[in-house]
């Protein structure tokens, strides 16, 4: 029935963003993060639930042998069961966790993120496992140390900024009898580029073989001296007059060769709808960056001035990531409720 | 390629010893080839574990179940019961190794492993098999521990700290939640165990068969009196009444079916058909409670005359005591006897008389003619009896290896070989009774005992067993007369060692020192010591039932509501989480500080209180440095001071504390007028 299914779809999203706001007022972004009453929950578990079940059973037996140590066996699992509601508790309470860094990622790659987790004080933590829904988990364990790095992937969606949306710290230890868990915002942002699609090759720029004429072009690129020669220079750069003068063989020296320099230009995908165009922009990025070649890029609004080097790969492909990106896109934290979600079947929504 | 989900390496080991451990203590009872199998199943699951082996087939796994099914099955010839239920438990619980897939799986063994140690309280309830038990519940929670823990865990005896950790903080809740959770009698019936022997007191005597169990040694009984306790002679444990003799053995009477009559509610019950009323009572009550050995048996042991007893007691026609069912475990009773009584008084019917004068035919034809004899010669009961017992004074002895007897046992030992045990001289002398037409009859118990002297209590063994007379006298009712009192007056006095020749004592000396008989030496006190706490741990923990637990809460409550039993419950317990609660959340905060911080702190408040701090992060160096500058007046103390702390920490010099210590106490920054 489809009336009753709609019905059921638009329920369970009214009580999902009810307790996407309460957890919101309750666990508010910020990093880093220190666990605490607050912010824990605390359930029993499946196994805790056939735990208090074994226990009710021995009771049952001990109190029809009337058998005082079998009830006394029994009274020492449940005892067992509420003490461990402590230990599980404390074995998350006082962790803080702080967002480190994160790589940005291709988009359709995943994302590295770095994440601390460190405690005050000697205690010890152990078996905490840290994941986004559709994420890699990661296994936080403070037994001698006092923090520890952990790297999570999280699927990317779309470029731009992306939040991921809360992560799941939880704990069963000790007994796993409870599951003591958290979903922290961290504030974490990744930077996402566009996937790089095939855009053919990258183009010859604005092709000109006679370094000459563009010296006088621009003017700005002089001769900037002389030095030795060393065989396998083009025999037009060496400065024949030095060698008349018996100076011995030297070459000029220029500061710049304007035929390296590229311009990467929105326009050269006229046709192409706007990601598409990003894409294969990026994969000339990629392409290029992969050479000595300087280059620069021309967006509608934006216009980066040719360079090379790591750190100018990085600030074209943010321009690239960001060029007319709306509301930063949000993840949506899925299936949040009480159980534990089966993280490596969960697949985060394509954008 | 499917991933198969391996347990991790620690809680594997831990599940393995931990199941080690829960099925040591059901080896004795246990079919041998369930050992084996365990060996077997053990084996490949650690061969799977290391990859050389495969998980085992469905069909492998099938035939197991119905070869391990079958074998218990014709074992036991049934499979309702308690030792074949727990071959099942124990079967499950080692199959299921076998089957470790997932984490679940694991699970489940360690679950079933809790069930298998609560089987093994049901066969034993001493200290030690409880503490054994605690060991288990903390293995297997290593165990489970483990199973949470990260799979390179590579700490094992870490997983067992913690989970002993863990145990021992539930203890005091799980003690809480015993003495005050409410208690429930047996909701249905359920199989008890089976197959054991009978231990003790059998239901027939025949010569040999007293002395034999007094070399059986163990414990029979233990006996608190509310009030002062009677003389050692007084002490006649009742048990069984031989009325029927075959010329050799001793046998109880058949009354309306049951072997020694009806049985006897105790007063209050039915009003009707009172045996008691054929037991008057005078003098002072003996109150006393009886903790009884499991003996598998009916039979339970009083003072005479019983007059009020516990539920689930009987009394027979002849006045001795029966509980509901055979005592296959530890049971407590209470009983109130008068040592001054008399006993059917009133003439015996025929009937009776038939009864208690039965003799075989053509068996000891000297004794027959002899008492009637003796009788006529001494005129009346009373001088027949003092004959008799002149008789076995003046030329018998005591021993517990006394020839063997033929046909005629009574002939033979009364003229011929004139040695021998109490039942001995219990038969022969009922027997003489008998013959000359006095209603006599044997009982069977145990007399005396030995006082613990830590609690008070009475210690009743083996072979404290004893067999007496008693005899039906006119006007007087059933009269106890105890031959072996004549023979051996010291063994009614101060027991069964000081009766025998050192030949007997050498017989018994293994039951002696393994009981502690042997008097004031160290040994002999630390065995009482331990009897003393068994027989708490009997008494307060095994025994501790509603009666008890509405004692408890009205002395710690006044009177006993639903709601004030919750408060307990809920305050108690909110006391002792809270404990709990700072131990694992507080833990490690607190780094332990050396004693020569503690005095540099103290010398820290004191230039705090001059108003001179140290700044966070400030070394001790630094800081002096910059006090110095401030109060060149205290530039010889502060110094020493913190070259004093720093060679103590950093140099190695641990010797320099108490100098340290010293100066501190010394050192006064004063002047704080000018803060």
């Amino acid at each position: 029935m489809p009336a009753a299914n709609s019905f059921r779809f638009w329920q369970r999203r009214f009580w999902r963003r009810r307790f996407q706001r309460w957890l919101q007022r309750r666990v508010p972004a910020q990093s880093p993060q220190t666990l605490d009453r607050v912010k824990l929950f605390i359930f029993p578990s499946a196994a805790g639930f056939s735990f208090l079940l074994v226990s009710m059973l021995l009771w049952l037996v001990g109190t029809n042998y009337e058998n005082n140590l079998i009830i006394g066996l029994a009274f020492l699992l449940i005892s067992l069961f509420v003490v461990s509601i402590l230990h599980t508790f404390g074995n998350l309470s006082g962790l803080t966790l702080h967002f480190v860094s994160s790589a940005p990622a291709y988009c359709g790659e995943d994302a590295e993120v770095e994440i601390r987790v460190s405690a005050e004080g000697g205690r010890q933590y152990e078996n905490v496992l840290l994941c986004w829904p559709g994420g890699s988990t990661a296994v936080a364990n403070l037994l001698d140390s006092r923090e520890c790095h952990c790297k999570l992937f999280v699927p990317t969606g779309r470029r731009g900024w992306l939040d991921p949306g809360r992560l799941l710290v939880e704990s069963c230890y000790p007994l796993g009898l409870l599951r003591c868990w958290t979903w922290l915002d961290l504030d974490v942002r990744v930077l996402i580029y566009p996937k790089p699609v095939y855009g053919g090759k990258v183009p010859p720029s604005h092709a000109v073989d006679d370094e000459g004429e563009l010296q006088a072009e621009h003017g700005s690129e002089d001769f900037n001296g002389l030095k030795a020669y060393r065989p396998g220079e083009s025999l037009r750069h060496i400065a024949w007059k030095q060698y008349a003068r018996g100076r011995g063989l030297h070459s000029k020296d220029f500061t710049a060769y304007v035929d390296q320099r590229l311009w990467l230009d929105w326009d050269f995908f006229a046709g192409f709808d706007r990601e598409a165009r990003l894409s294969r922009l990026c994969y000339w990025v990629q392409e290029v960056g992969k050479t000595q070649s300087e280059y620069g890029l021309r967006l509608p609004g934006v216009e980066i001035a040719p360079g090379k080097g790591l750190a100018h790969k990085q600030r074209v492909l943010k321009a690239l990531a960001l060029f007319e990106v709306e509301t930063p896109a949000r993840q949506q934290v899925q299936a949040v409720p009480m159980q534990a979600v089966p993280m490596q079947s969960v697949k985060g929504p394509r954008a | 390629m499917k991933l198969i989900y391996q347990i991790p390496r620690n809680s594997l080991a831990w599940l393995l010893l931990a199941q080690a451990a829960v099925i040591a203590p059901h080896m004795p009872r246990l079919p041998v080839w369930l050992i084996g199998a365990w060996a077997f199943v053990v084996v490949w699951r650690i061969q799977v574990f290391r990859g050389v082996w495969a998980f085992p087939g469905r069909l492998v796994k099938g035939l197991l179940v119905i070869v391990c099914g079958a074998s218990l099955l014709f074992g036991y010839g049934r499979l309702f019961g308690l030792e074949p239920m727990v071959g099942l438990l124990l079967s499950a619980f080692i199959l299921k190794l076998l089957e470790m897939h997932r984490r679940r799986d694991a699970l489940v063994v360690i679950y079933l492993g809790f069930f298998v140690c609560s089987t093994q309280l049901l066969f034993s309830t001493t200290i030690l098999a409880s503490a054994y038990a605690l060991l288990c519940v903390a293995l297997l929670t290593t165990a489970l521990m483990g199973l949470n823990q990260s799979q390179s865990h590579k700490s094992p005896a870490r997983s067992f700290r913690l989970a002993g950790r863990l145990v021992l903080q539930c203890l005091p809740l799980m003690v809480l939640l015993f003495l005050v959770m409410p208690r429930l009698g047996a909701l249905w019936s359920v199989p008890l165990q089976q197959n054991t022997a009978t231990t003790g007191m059998s239901d027939s005597m025949a010569p040999g068969d007293i002395s034999r169990l007094t070399r059986a040694g163990g414990l029979a009984f233990r006996v608190t009196f509310s009030g002062s306790m009677p003389p050692p002679p007084q002490l006649y444990w009742r048990g069984l009444v031989f009325s029927q003799f075959d010329g050799r053995r001793w046998t109880p009477n058949r009354l309306a079916g049951h072997s020694e009559g009806e049985l006897q509610p105790p007063p209050g019950g039915s009003p009707s058909r009172l045996w008691q009323r054929l037991l008057r009572v005078d003098g002072a009550p003996v109150h006393y409670e009886v903790i009884m050995e499991p003996s598998q048996q009916f039979w339970l042991f009083a003072l005479t005359a019983p007059r009020q007893y516990s539920d689930g007691i009987g009394m027979t026609r002849d006045f001795s005591l029966r509980y509901r069912e055979p005592v296959s475990k530890r049971l407590r009773y209470q009983v109130t006897s008068f040592l001054d009584y008399r006993a059917e008084v009133e003439p015996l019917p025929p009937w009776r008389l038939q009864q208690e004068l039965q003799l075989p035919e053509d068996f000891n034809p000297q004794a027959l003619q002899t008492a009637q004899q003796w009788y006529r010669q001494a005129g009346s009961a009373q001088a027949y009896i003092d004959r008799l017992l002149d008789y076995y004074r003046r030329e018998f002895t005591y021993t517990l290896e006394p020839p063997s007897l033929g046909r005629h046992t009574v002939d033979e030992f009364l003229w011929q070989t004139k040695s021998g045990f109490c039942e001995h001289f219990a038969g022969s002398f009922v027997f003489m009774l008998r013959a000359a037409g006095l209603p006599a009859r044997v009982v069977a118990g145990y007399q005396g005992g030995e006082v613990n002297p830590l609690e008070g209590y009475l210690l009743v063994r083996q072979y404290d067993a004893h067999a007496w007379a008693e005899v039906w006298l006119q006007d007087r009712g059933w009269v106890r007369v105890d031959p072996t009192a004549a023979v051996a007056p010291e063994r009614i006095a101060s027991g069964l060692r000081s009766a025998l020749n050192e030949r007997d004592s050498q017989l018994v000396s293994s039951v002696f020192a393994f009981d502690g008989y042997g008097a004031g030496t160290w040994l002999n006190l630390m065995l009482l010591r331990w009897d003393a706490w068994n027989y708490k741990w009997h008494r307060r923990v095994l025994g501790y039932d509603a009666r008890m637990q509405a004692g408890l809460l009205q002395q710690l409550l006044g009177n006993i509501s639903p709601l004030r039993v919750a408060l307990l419950i809920i305050g108690g317990g909110a006391v002792v989480l809270a404990a709990v609660a700072l131990s694992v959340l507080l833990s490690g905060r607190k780094p332990r500080r050396t004693p020569a911080t503690r005095h540099y702190l103290r010398f820290l408040r004191k230039l705090s209180q001059a108003g001179l701090s140290r700044a966070p992060g400030e070394a001790p160096g630094d800081f002096a440095r910059r006090v110095v500058a401030r109060r060149p007046d205290l530039e010889e103390p502060v110094l020493a001071i913190t070259s004093l702390y720093q060679r103590v920490t950093y140099a190695g010099q641990p010797a320099l504390a108490r100098e340290l210590r010293r100066r501190v106490k010394r050192f006064s920054a004063g002047r704080n007028l000018f803060r």
